[in-house]
């Protein structure tokens, strides 16, 4: 809505080499001849019938350019989200038992380090490694041009994006997971399960860490907006055509219904993963009931 | 740890004129002090900190190189004694456009920052204080809020204001006071049905007094924690929206557009990609090594 207000407008790009009776047809045909008011009205009306009207650069419909793009976000962020799990659970869980040891500082340090790096440098200095100077991966799209679609192509196009975009999770996820389990180790109940004789990796992995998982499940929550505002750049960076990709693209060239389109979607996604995480809770914790 | 305890005292060292000597102090903010003395990551992350906002202060007065001046025929110059960290694909000297970068970084972090805190302590104190439907809908506005990826804000923004230096800062500080009310908010639930709060009541304090004079006070040690944190996460995106061409502008450098251009001269300019990089880096590093730091050094519940 408030996007529509913008000095200059779409109308900027256009206007070169235009007539103004080319202009005034133009602003007619995008509907910005009307107040405010009633664009930002009739956008909300189509909106809540998942119609994002169409976009300004190609006037294809919005909800087909970002039903392109969703499924490429998603396999981005899921790998993400994943190498993000299955990484940032085990090293937090070590960097726990061992607190204090070479290896928790070490682990504590590099969380740092992934918190505080910029994400694109990041990106940019693993391109200049990997992709220029070693050759190994390719440095930009989804596929190679032109070859027929292999597993193992996507693999290796997906790789770089989803290793910088994790480093938008992972850090934090390490960390908490740490001082989770940290707090677990330190209960009545873990001492009673050492004192009855259990091994100490059961006592890990029956009880202490069940329990260490559940407020690692609402930090989970609270970053998957990180991820997808990571994805922002990293698909950017990376030449990767997902929604991050669009919304800049779009941002730039003022295509407002799609920026609109585009956050109101990556909300509802937003939302959608948290209600997950919330499920989630009850089968982690069986106290938990939804009444 | 000897060195420690002899300074942590106020004016131990110094003026000759105290003649009795204060006992160690014991108030939260000097056992505060003991504890981020022996955090040497922390330590180490000051005095960094110090250093750079001096920089940032006084350096661009300092130096005699004008981070403006073009000179085509100087661009993409390694380091040599007219540039000591060389020159850009336009000739601007790298070491003078850092400089002023950092001025223009550290403000756009501290602005944000300043907005974010102001806006979080806002938020929390009036939810956590006053509870029933006021913290209902305050609290939902702040998860809604939170839902909303920080990037596509900003994106958005940039697309209705043009982005520039103030948008992106608004916008920055505007995407990150959440946090900040969640702490602030718990605070004000836990401290409100103590007995001074009761008693400040009871000799006729009205709401806002009890909020900002009594409360408030007790929360400030949690709020330099979120602030601190808050400082990092700002340069952060202030970097990184730069970059994307949303933020701050050339010809006015900060470290985040320095970085733009980087990516093309990678090869014949490798440290226009590496100074600003880890400049930024380093900065985010330390106040995140920092905050984390005073976290531990002014939790109560922990004991010296």
């Amino acid at each position: 809505m408030m996007v529509s207000l913008a000095p200059g407008g779409p109308e900027i790009m256009m206007t070169m080499e235009m007539t103004p009776e080319q202009q005034d047809a133009l602003r007619r045909q995008l509907g910005l001849d009307q107040p405010m008011a009633v664009r930002f009205v009739k956008w909300t009306a189509s909106a809540m019938r998942a119609d994002f009207g169409r976009s300004f650069s190609d006037r294809r419909r919005v909800n087909e350019v970002i039903a392109e793009r969703l499924p490429n976000t998603l396999l981005l962020g899921g790998t993400a989200l994943a190498l993000s799990i299955l990484i940032g659970v085990p090293a937090g869980i070590i960097s726990a038992t061992r607190r204090y040891s070479v290896t928790d500082h070490t682990v504590t340090f590099a969380s740092f380090i992934g918190v505080s790096i910029p994400v694109f440098w990041l990106a940019i200095i693993l391109i200049l490694v990997f992709a220029v100077r070693l050759d190994w991966l390719p440095a930009s799209g989804m596929a190679t041009i032109g070859a027929p679609y292999s597993l193992a192509d996507r693999l290796a196009h997906l790789l770089m994006p989803a290793v910088v975009l994790a480093t938008a999770t992972l850090p934090n996820l390490v960390r908490f997971m740490r001082s989770a389990l940290i707090e677990e180790i330190g209960q009545d109940y873990v001492r009673t399960a050492r004192a009855k004789g259990l091994m100490p990796h059961r006592v890990l992995s029956h009880h202490a860490v069940r329990n260490a998982l559940i407020p690692v499940v609402t930090v989970l929550g609270v970053l998957i907006p990180r991820l997808v505002g990571g994805a922002v750049i990293t698909e950017t960076i990376f030449g990767w055509p997902g929604m991050g990709q669009l919304a800049v693209a779009s941002a730039t060239g003022r295509d407002f219904p799609t920026v609109m389109g585009l956050t109101v979607v990556v909300a509802i996604v937003v939302i959608i993963t948290n209600l997950i995480v919330d499920l989630a809770y009850g089968w982690l914790d069986p106290r938990i009931t939804y009444a | 740890m000897h060195d420690a305890d002899r300074a942590a005292g106020p004016g131990v060292a110094a003026a000759p004129t105290v003649v009795v000597v204060p006992p160690p102090a014991r108030t939260l903010w000097g056992i505060a002090v003991r504890r981020l003395r022996r955090n040497p990551p922390a330590v180490v992350s000051l005095v960094f900190l110090v250093g750079i906002h001096l920089v940032a202060v006084v350096g661009p007065a300092v130096l005699p190189t004008d981070p403006f001046f073009t000179d085509p025929v100087a661009s993409l110059r390694s380091s040599g004694p007219e540039h000591p960290l060389g020159t850009d694909e336009v000739g601007r000297d790298v070491l003078a456009r850092l400089v002023l970068g950092a001025r223009v970084s550290l403000t756009v972090g501290f602005v944000a920052m300043a907005i974010s805190v102001l806006a979080g302590v806002a938020v929390g104190s009036l939810s956590g204080y006053m509870g029933r439907w006021i913290d209902a809908v305050l609290m939902r506005f702040t998860d809604a809020m939170m839902a909303l990826p920080t990037l596509f804000v900003i994106l958005a923004a940039a697309a209705v204001f043009g982005g520039g230096p103030a948008t992106a800062t608004i916008v920055i500080g505007l995407t990150a006071w959440m946090p900040v009310a969640r702490v602030v908010r718990g605070e004000y639930l836990r401290w409100r049905v103590t007995e001074f709060v009761d008693a400040a009541r009871a000799i006729g304090s009205g709401d806002l007094r009890v909020m900002l004079r009594h409360i408030l006070p007790q929360v400030v040690p949690s709020i330099i924690v979120a602030a601190t944190l808050n400082v990092a996460f700002a340069i952060l995106t202030e970097s990184a929206i730069s970059y994307l061409g949303f933020g701050i502008r050339p010809p006015l450098p900060s470290w985040g557009n320095m970085l733009q251009n980087a990516q093309i001269y990678i090869w014949s300019a490798p440290n226009l990609a590496v100074y600003p990089g880890v400049l930024i880096l380093m900065t985010v590093l330390a106040y995140n090594f920092l905050g984390d730091g005073l976290r531990d050094a002014l939790d109560p519940r922990l004991k010296l």
